[in-house]
C-alpha cells in the first residue's frame, strides 16, 4: 500500500488516545494495552471504549465510539476483525487523525478486501493507518507504551521498527534487560498505509532519535527506500537486520550475472551503498546501536587500543583487523605518549599493554593522554580480571572519562573476566556507557561507527551521478527489432550495437553467415582471431565447443568453422545457429566480468568481479545499485577479493584500473535507463596495462519478458 | 590395386565396423581414407576424425592425420574446390595413399547420397578412381531389402556396378537368411556377409562420454577408461533408487544433479562406472575424495539432468581406440562372417 505522505506525529506524540477494545479483564490485550498507556506515564486524556462498559485503573469505559470527543489524536483498535471496519468509521466521523490496528486477521490470512475497506475509509477520512496485525506503538516523547508487550521500556535514542510483531514484543523486553534505551518501537504489521518507508522518514526527523534499528524480512520498494535514506542528517543511522540470508531468490539462468545475483548479495551491497548498517543479528544489531547512540563519530581514522592483558590485545588488534578499525601505528608518537603511562615491562606498542597491575590510576593516566591527544580518532579500554585490582574501580575511572570526552571522541570498553567482572559492565550499560563483555563485540561495534564515518564522508564527495550520452533511439530499434522477431535474446551483432553505443569498447569482430566471409573478416581483422557460435539457444558456448581461440591464419580458420558447426549441430541439434562470429583475439590483459540485472527489490543493479569462464566457480564479485558514480565504480573494483592482480601483483603491471571504472559506471547508465534490458553480461573484459584501456570480449543482452 | 569404396543405405549402419572387418580378414594391405569426415574430434586447432584416428592406430598406418579427410563440412569443401579440383585432390590422395600399400579403404559419409553435392558421394568416387563399391545395410529385413532395392536401382541407372552388399546390425542371422538374401541376391547383389547386432558395440567409455559432454573431471580421473554399460537417472530418493533393480546393474553411469549427495554416495558404493553431476554443481570434498580413491570418476556437466540423459541416449557409440576388447569382438564376429574376395 502506498503511504499518504502526511506527517506522523500524532501517532508518537497524540495529545489524546481512544483504547477500542479496552477490557478490565487481566490477561485480556486490551486490559494489558490500557495498563501499560495508564502506568506508562503518559498525560494525555485516555478514552478506552469497551460496548459493555467497565472500568480500569479509575477510568470509566466508554461504550460507543460515537461518544468520543471530538479531535481525539489516536485510536488504538485491538477487537475482532469483524468489528474494526465500523469502528474505523466512527472514529474518522469523530476525527480521528491515527489509528492503530492490532486485530488481526486481514491480509495476512487473504482477507485483502477487508482491509482494502479499512485503507479506503482512512482515505476517505484523512486518517492514518498502522497495521492491521501490530503490537502498537511506544513513543517516548509522550512517555507513551500503547502495546500489549512488557511495560517496562527505557527511554533513550534508539527507534525500533519491526516487521515481525513477536520479535518486536520479544526486542522490548531485550531492550530493557539490556540497558538500551528506546525513543519508540513501532511494528509495521500488514503496512496497509503507513509502512516502513514513511516511519524511517519520520525518525530521519525525530530529534529524540539517533539510531534507527530496522529488523526486516523484506523490502519490495528497496530503491526508493535508499532514495529515502540518502535524505537522512548525517548524524542519524540505521542499523538493519536483514532475515533470510539463505533465501534463495528468482535467479535468472540467462547470464552469470543473474545466477551470482541472490537476492541476500544485493541487500547487502544496497545497503552498503546506502550508508545502512546491516547487522547480522539482534545482538550485533543492539551492540552498534548502543554505541552509535551514545557517542561522536571519530574525527580521525586512528585507534588506540589500551589493556592490561597481552594476549586479550591481541583479540582486540585481530578484531581491529577484521572489522576495519584503523589502529594507529606511529611508533614514535605511541612512545612519546604512552612511555610514561606504563611500566617498564609494558608495551606501547598499540594494543598500549599497561600489564596486569594496572589499576584506576594507571588506566585514566593512559587513557587521558589517548583522549587527549589529536592524533588519537578513538580509544578502546580493556580490562582482564586480575587477582590485584578492583575491576570497579576501573569500571568508575571508565565512566568518569566516557563522561568528560564523549562529546569528543568515541570509546568502547570490555571487561572481560567472571561474575564480578560482568556486573561493572552491567553497571556501566547502567550508566549508558558503551560497555562490553566479549572484545569482539566492542570491535565489532567501533567498527560499525568508522563505516558510517567512511559513509558520510563518501557522500561529501559527491553523490552527483551524471546522465551518459546514450542514444536511446538506435538502442530502442534494436530492441523492436529483437521483440519484433519474438526474441528476449539479442544475438551478438544487435548486443554489440547497444554497448558500443554507450562507448564500451568491444574487441572488434563481426557476425558471418559462410566460410568465405568468414576468411574475408579474419584477414581484414588480422590475425588471430576467434570464432564464436552465434546462437540465441546455445548459452554456453565453451561447453558447446562453440568458441574457439587464437586462430593463427586460415587453415586453422577453416577447420574450427567446421568444428564450431559440428560439435553445436551434435549438441544443441534443434539449436538456430544463426552465423559465426569473427573477433579479434585479445592477448595478454586480466579477465574481469562487468554485468547488470534486476532485482525484485531494487531494481537495475550492476556487478563487478573477477571474470572468464570461472566466474560462477571463484563467485568474487560486487554489486552495487545503478547507477552508480565513477567514484563508486572505482571503490567497486577494490571490494573484490582479487583487486591486488589487477593494481599489480607479483611483479605484475597495474591495469587500466580509469578503463574499467568507466565500462562499470557506462553499463550501470545503461542497466538504469534501458528499462527493457533484463540482464547485461560483459565476460570477459580485458583489462589491460594501465594507460592501454581495456575492451570486452563477449557480450550477452536480454531483454524482460512483456508482461502478457 | 584393390581400392574399396564402403557406403550403406543409412547413417551409422556400421561403414567403419565393416571397413576395420575388411582390413584385419584380408591378407593385403590396406591404407584408409574418408574424404568426408563426420566424426570431428577437433584438439589443439586442427580437425581429426574419429574413425580415421582409429584406423591408423588399428592397421598403424604411417600417414599424418590431416591426410585422411579432405574436409568436414560442405562449405569447407565448396570453399576449396570446384568439380575438377576436387577430383583431382582425391586422386592425389589416394596415389599418396596408395604408395606400399595393396589399396585403400575409402568410406563415404553418412549414406550413399551422402555428399552428392560436392562429388564425394560413392558414385562421383567411383567415377574418379578404379575402385569396386561395398554398401552396408542395417535394420529389419524388410527395410534391408527396400533400401538395397533403391540403391542398386540408383547405381544401375549410371550404369556402376556394386561389388556387393554387407548385411549389419541384423537382428536374427536366420530370419534375414531365410526371407531377405533371395530377394537381394534376385537384384543383383551379391551378400558379402551378414553381421549380427554386437551388443558389445552399444558400450563405450566414461571419458568419450565426457569429451561429448564437454565435462570437467573433477574425481576418479583412473576411472575414465572404465566401461558404460547402462545408464541411470538418479532423480528420486536413495531409498526408490534402492529398490529399482535397475540400480544394480554393473557399469552404469550415474546421471544427477551436484547437488545430491545422497545419490552420488551410494552410487560410490555399487557397480557404478561413473558419474554425470548436473547443473554445474561441484559436490562437496569429502565426496570428491571418496571418488577418487573409488576410481571412479565425478563429471561435471553445465546441463540439467533431463538434457545430459538425452544426450547420452543419442551419443553413438564409436570404437575408440582404447577399446581393444571391441577390436577382439570385430575379429570374432566380422570377419569370420564376411565372404570378400579381393
Amino acid at each position: 500500500m502506498s503511504s499518504q505522505g502526511r506527517p506522523l506525529k500524532g501517532l508518537f506524540d497524540p495529545g489524546s488516545v481512544a483504547v477500542i477494545g479496552a477490557s478490565s479483564t487481566e490477561g485480556k490485550i486490551g486490559h494489558t494495552l490500557l495498563k501499560n498507556i495508564v502506568t506508562s506515564g503518559y498525560e494525555g486524556d485516555i478514552y478506552p471504549i469497551n460496548i459493555k462498559g467497565g472500568e480500569a485503573f479509575g477510568i470509566e469505559f466508554l461504550t460507543s465510539v460515537d461518544d468520543l470527543p471530538d479531535g481525539v489524536d489516536l485510536a488504538v483498535i485491538a477487537i475482532p476483525a469483524k468489528f474494526v471496519k465500523d469502528s474505523l468509521k466512527g472514529c474518522g466521523k469523530r476525527g480521528v487523525k491515527h489509528a492503530i490496528i492490532i486485530s488481526s486477521g486481514f491480509s495476512e490470512v487473504g482477507n485483502v478486501e477487508m482491509e482494502e475497506d479499512l485503507v479506503s475509509i482512512a482515505e476517505d477520512y484523512g486518517m492514518r493507518l498502522l497495521g492491521p496485525n501490530v503490537f502498537g506503538v511506544y513513543s517516548s516523547t509522550a512517555d507513551l507504551n500503547a502495546t500489549f508487550g512488557p511495560a517496562k521500556v527505557r527511554k533513550g535514542n534508539i527507534a525500533l521498527i519491526s516487521q515481525s510483531g513477536a520479535l518486536g514484543i520479544a526486542m522490548i523486553g531485550m531492550t530493557a534487560e539490556q540497558y538500551l534505551g528506546l525513543s519508540a518501537i513501532v511494528s509495521v504489521g500488514n503496512k496497509s498505509d503507513i509502512d516502513d518507508m514513511d516511519l524511517v522518514d519520520h525518525f530521519a526527523h525525530d530529534h529524540e532519535s539517533e539510531v534507527i534499528m530496522i529488523y526486516m524480512e523484506g523490502l519490495p520498494k528497496g530503491r526508493e527506500f535508499l532514495e529515502k535514506v540518502k535524505d537522512m542528517p548525517d548524524d542519524k543511522a540505521i542499523v538493519a537486520i536483514k532475515a533470510g540470508r539463505s533465501e534463495k531468490g528468482a535467479t535468472a539462468v540467462a547470464s552469470h550475472t543473474g545466477s551470482l545475483a541472490g537476492s541476500d548479495r544485493i541487500f547487502s551491497a544496497a545497503f552498503e551503498q546506502g550508508g545502512i548498517l546491516r547487522a547480522k543479528d539482534l545482538r550485533e544489531a543492539f551492540d552498534w546501536s548502543r554505541l552509535i547512540s551514545s557517542t561522536v563519530l571519530p574525527e580521525r581514522e586512528k585507534t588506540v587500543i589500551i589493556t592490561n592483558g597481552g594476549g586479550i590485545g591481541v583479540l582486540a588488534a585481530d578484531a581491529a583487523e577484521e572489522y576495519g578499525v584503523p589502529l594507529l601505528d606511529d611508533q614514535t608518537f605511541l612512545k612519546e605518549t604512552f612511555s610514561d603511562t606504563i611500566p617498564p615491562f609494558g608495551s606501547t606498542k598499540n594494543p598500549i599493554d599497561l600489564t596486569g597491575q594496572a589499576g584506576r590510576e594507571e588506566y585514566e593516566k593512559a587513557m587521558r593522554a589517548a583522549l587527549e591527544s589529536d592524533e588519537v580518532g578513538a580509544v578502546v579500554g580493556l580490562y582482564c580480571e586480575t587477582g590485584v585490582t578492583d575491576p570497579m574501580e576501573t569500571a568508575e575511572v571508565m565512566k568518569t572519562l566516557y563522561e568528560e570526552y564523549k562529546d569528543d571522541k568515541p570509546m568502547v570498553f570490555t571487561f572481560t573476566g567472571g561474575e564480578f567482572v560482568n556486573e561493572c559492565v552491567e553497571w556501566l550499560r547502567k550508566e549508558r556507557v558503551p560497555a562490553f563483555i566479549e572484545t569482539d563485540d566492542a570491535i565489532s561495534s567501533m567498527g560499525a561507527l568508522f563505516k558510517r564515518k567512511r559513509f558520510i564522508k563518501r557522500m561529501k564527495d559527491g553523490v552527483v551521478s551524471e546522465r551518459i550520452d546514450l542514444d536511446i533511439e538506435k538502442i530502442e530499434e534494436v530492441i523492436n527489432d529483437v521483440r519484433e522477431a519474438g526474441r528476449t535474446t539479442l544475438l551478438e551483432d544487435e548486443a554489440r550495437r547497444i554497448i558500443e553505443n554507450v562507448g564500451i569498447p568491444m574487441a572488434e569482430g563481426k557476425v558471418v553467415s559462410s566460410l568465405e566471409e568468414c576468411i574475408d573478416v579474419a584477414e581484414d581483422i588480422g590475425y588471430p582471431v576467434v570464432l564464436k557460435v552465434v546462437s540465441e539457444d546455445i548459452i554456453h558456448k565453451t561447453e558447446a565447443g562453440g568458441l574457439v581461440l587464437d586462430l593463427e591464419n586460415r587453415e586453422e580458420l577453416i577447420d574450427a568453422y567446421q568444428a564450431i558447426y559440428s560439435n553445436c549441430k551434435s549438441k544443441y541439434p534443434d539449436a538456430h545457429i544463426r552465423g559465426i562470429s569473427v573477433a579479434e583475439m585479445l592477448h595478454g590483459g586480466e579477465e574481469v566480468i562487468v554485468g547488470g540485472t534486476n532485482d525484485p527489490s531494487f531494481g537495475p543493479v550492476v556487478m563487478f568481479g573477477l571474470g572468464g569462464v570461472y566466474v560462477e566457480v571463484l563467485k568474487d564479485v560486487v554489486f552495487r545499485v545503478a547507477p552508480v558514480t565513477r567514484k563508486e565504480a572505482t571503490r567497486m573494483m577494490g571490494d573484490i577479493n582479487a583487486f591486488p592482480v589487477l593494481v599489480g601483483a607479483r611483479g605484475q603491471k597495474r591495469k587500466d584500473l580509469g578503463a574499467l571504472s568507466e565500462v562499470i559506471y557506462k553499463l550501470s547508465h545503461l542497466m538504469y535507463e534501458v528499462e527493457d534490458i533484463s540482464e547485461i553480461d560483459l565476460n570477459p573484459v580485458k583489462a589491460f596495462d594501465q594507460g592501454k584501456g581495456c575492451k570486452a570480449v563477449d557480450v550477452a543482452i536480454t531483454l524482460k519478458r512483456e508482461a502478457v | 590395386m584393390k581400392n574399396i569404396i564402403i557406403s550403406s543405405t543409412e547413417a551409422d549402419a556400421g561403414k567403419t565396423t565393416i571397413g576395420m572387418g575388411i582390413a584385419l580378414s584380408s591378407k593385403k594391405k590396406f591404407n584408409y581414407f574418408k574424404p568426408f569426415g563426420d566424426r570431428p574430434i577437433y584438439k589443439k586447432k586442427r580437425l581429426i576424425d574419429y574413425d580415421a584416428k582409429l584406423f591408423k592406430n588399428i592397421l598403424e598406418l604411417d600417414v599424418e592425420y590431416e591426410k585422411f579427410c579432405i574436409g568436414f563440412d560442405h562449405s569447407k569443401i565448396k570453399y576449396a574446390f570446384d568439380e575438377d579440383t576436387i577430383k583431382q585432390k582425391i586422386v592425389e590422395r589416394i596415389d599418396e595413399l596408395s604408395k606400399g600399400k595393396d589399396g585403400v579403404i575409402i568410406e563415404t559419409g553418412e549414406d550413399w547420397r551422402f555428399g552428392s553435392s560436392v562429388s564425394l558421394d560413392p558414385a562421383s568416387l567411383y567415377g574418379m578412381l578404379d575402385a569396386e563399391i561395398i554398401i552396408v545395410a542395417c535394420g529389419t529385413r524388410t527395410n534391408i531389402v527396400d533400401d538395397l532395392a533403391a540403391v542398386a536401382r540408383y547405381f544401375d541407372a549410371l550404369d556402376i556396378p556394386i561389388k556387393g552388399a554387407v548385411l549389419n546390425k541384423v537382428e536374427s542371422e536366420e530370419d534375414i537368411k531365410n526371407f531377405a538374401v533371395k530377394d537381394i541376391e534376385d537384384m543383383g547383389l551379391k551378400v558379402l556377409g551378414i553381421v549380427p547386432e554386437i551388443k558389445e558395440f552399444d558400450l563405450t567409455s566414461v571419458e568419450f562420454i565426457n569429451d561429448m559432454l564437454f565435462g570437467k573431471v573433477v574425481a576418479g580421473h583412473t576411472g575414465l577408461n572404465n566401461i558404460v554399460e547402462n545408464v541411470f537417472v538418479g532423480a528420486l530418493s536413495v531409498d526408490e533408487m534402492l529398490r529399482n533393480p535397475n540400480y544394480f546393474k554393473k557399469r552404469k553411469l550415474m546421471v544427477t544433479g551436484g547437488d545430491r549427495s545422497d545419490v552420488i554416495l551410494a552410487s560410490l558404493e555399487e557397480g557404478t562406472s561413473g558419474v554425470i553431476l548436473t547443473n554445474d554443481i561441484i559436490p562437496p570434498s569429502n565426496i570428491i575424495s571418496k571418488a577418487d580413491r573409488a576410481g571412479i570418476p565425478l563429471i561435471v556437466v553445465p546441463l540439467d539432468t533431463y538434457e545430459a540423459a538425452k544426450r547420452i541416449e543419442r551419443m553413438e557409440s564409436i570404437t575408440t581406440i582404447e577399446d581393444d576388447y571391441k577390436i577382439e569382438k570385430i575379429k570374432e564376429k566380422v570377419t569370420t562372417r564376411l565372404n570378400i574376395d579381393l
